[in-house]
């Protein structure tokens, strides 16, 4: 029997649409769970994307993939890199395993959504090999670390982070359920894997791949590396996405990108961001998380934005402010939380880091620099209690972050009163993107909702750790005890601070 | 004894807005206080001078209580040194 050529035979096999005859194709796929705008079957016979990659190559180049992964952990393995670890490292694969493992399955949950509703069967065909590489995604991230679990406690806890109410969870649980799994599958594909993995991921996925290779941790990069690449072909389904949706619903896409975009950058800026600027150990930096972000996201993505047909978020100046800032506050405040957290935070405030931070930042010592003053003589005459949280935060009642500021004199806080409840919100952009869709989020709870409710008992830090699920052998130290508060000051150093 | 209530508070200078419980039977000056002690000397240099709240734009007076000056529950109380 001939072969037939490649073009020949691949869209009937991923083409795979029929007439419903016994029931009409809006309850097949109904617009809450497929598309909300509704647009006719016909527009999405449009839909393609450029990988076209059969079931059968896949499979080959996962296994593959798998195989060399595979090869590189138990090469590793014996070397026990992590055991021998820089405790600031270790700070960082915790705080990774911590939220990216689960988070995973969340990704392959909203792919399989795409697999059942996506609104074109070509789309769905793409989105059952995504579904197939974020379980892979999940299973990879859970056992990979599954062999530091006897190293320490924290190692442990990560595994159930999401399972408790520990308030980076919170966060982390409200921006996964809103982007990922609460929407339409076009909603979920432009979120999920236009701004999520398109723009974001490579952050963590190879700005943080190229710092665990220069730090030695081969088997973290490798692992990085290869997830990456799965993300690159299944990303594509949002580009895609956006094509059709622009001919037809501009202001939706639109919509999605910029609610997107927001959420999604809140999660990197303490993910990626705290990691490269104050974990890594300052010879194994690559660039600085504002170099990263300014590359990846500020120039290619918007690039991307631009070329696909969308404006850039009307927000996008209060961006480079953020960027400039955000991370830089989320780190401060999570390392005076830390007994929250299930790693051990470096601080990364010795002189020559300081001086890194201020050549990558040219306003952080006057920003943040003199906070540290504080925290560092005190630290240096052993008054821990004083670096220590004594109250709680109030957090954003969108992003259920912090809410922080960087200016001497800020604008009164941003509170939105409706249905006999106060809605507070660290920025412009989390307070619209409540105000677009309120019966979405005026039910949920901050963590400082549930405290003023009387749910954390007792009212107080230690009943609010026992709420989070932290118990004092996990509870979060400073990575190196101290030992950057001892370094000696250079006359250098004071004169710069001057 | 007054009727607790928690307040939103920034202290000038500092980076977070804490929740602190107050009394409305506290003076100013005691909220001040009770404000203060999250910031200074944590991240705010102690400077040995007195401090102000300001509410919705206007600087209370440091000698009447939260109930007379009108502070309500889970509003937002930015304090600072004084004349800031």
């Amino acid at each position: 029997m001939p072969e037939l050529k490649r073009e020949d035979w691949f869209d009937l096999g991923r083409k795979l649409d029929w007439t419903p005859r016994y029931v009409p194709r809006e309850e097949l796929f109904p617009g809450f769970a497929s598309d909300g705008s509704n647009l006719p079957a016909e527009a999405w016979e449009e839909w393609d994307e450029p990988y076209r990659v059969s079931y059968r190559e896949y499979v080959n180049t996962q296994r593959q993939k798998d195989e060399a992964l595979y090869g590189v952990k138990t090469a590793v393995g014996r070397a026990r890199y992590v055991e021998g670890a820089d405790p600031r490292w270790r700070g960082i694969i915790k705080e990774h395993y911590g939220v990216a493992s689960v988070a995973e399955y969340f990704a392959g949950l909203s792919e399989a959504k795409l697999a059942r509703f996506a609104p074109s069967s070509a789309w769905r065909s793409v989105a059952t090999l995504g579904m197939l590489d974020e379980i892979r995604h999940g299973q990879l991230q859970l056992f990979f670390p599954h062999s530091y679990v006897k190293l320490d406690e924290q190692f442990d806890w990560a595994h159930k982070m999401y399972h408790t109410n520990e308030w980076g969870t919170i966060a982390a649980r409200s921006i996964f359920s809103d982007l990922f799994l609460a929407g339409s599958a076009v909603d979920a594909a432009i979120a999920e894997t236009f701004v999520f993995e398109t723009a974001f991921t490579n952050l963590q996925f190879l700005g943080m791949a190229s710092d665990a290779l220069k730090a030695g941790d081969i088997e973290f990069s490798s692992l990085l590396q290869s997830i990456q690449t799965d993300e690159a072909r299944h990303s594509q389904q949002g580009a895609a996405v956006i094509e059709v949706l622009l001919k037809h619903d501009r202001d939706h896409a639109q919509y999605i990108v910029d609610k997107s975009v927001w959420r999604t950058w809140k999660v990197f800026a303490l993910l990626t961001g705290m990691g490269m600027d104050y974990y890594m150990p300052l010879e194994h930096r690559v660039r600085s998380f504002k170099e990263f972000m300014q590359e990846l996201v500020l120039d290619q993505f918007s690039t991307y934005m631009l070329d696909s047909g969308l404006r850039l978020p009307w927000y996008w100046d209060q961006m480079a402010d953020e960027v400039d800032n955000f991370h830089h506050s989320m780190h401060l405040g999570s390392w005076t939380y830390r007994p929250t957290l299930w790693w051990d935070p470096a601080a990364g405030v010795s002189p020559a880091e300081r001086q890194w931070l201020a050549g990558k930042y040219p306003k952080w010592e006057q920003t943040w620099g003199r906070k540290w003053d504080v925290i560092t003589e005190n630290a240096r005459a052993g008054r821990e209690e004083l670096t220590l949280p004594s109250t709680l935060p109030v957090t954003c009642n969108m992003c259920h972050l912090p809410i922080t500021t960087w200016t001497d004199d800020p604008p009164p806080l941003r509170v939105l009163r409706t249905g006999g409840r106060a809605y507070r919100f660290c920025s412009d952009p989390c307070q619209w993107i409540f105000e677009q869709e309120p019966e979405k989020y005026e039910g949920h709870l901050s963590l400082i909702d549930r405290f003023v409710a009387g749910m954390i008992q007792p009212p107080d830090l230690n009943g609010a750790l026992a709420y989070m699920g932290i118990t004092p052998e996990v509870a979060g130290q400073d990575a190196l005890g101290y030992a950057w508060a001892r370094t000696p000051d250079s006359g250098e150093d004071q004169d710069r601070r001057r | 004894m007054g009727t607790p209530m928690p307040v939103v508070a920034h202290f000038r200078g500092d980076f977070f807005y804490a929740l602190v419980l107050i009394e409305d039977s506290d003076t100013i000056a005691t909220v001040a206080d009770k404000c203060a002690m999250h910031s200074v000397g944590r991240r705010v240099p102690r400077r040995g001078q007195p401090f102000q709240v300001r509410y919705q734009g206007r600087v209370l007076d440091p000698g009447k209580t939260a109930a007379e000056e009108g502070v309500a529950p889970m509003e937002e109380v930015m304090v600072s040194y004084a004349g800031e």
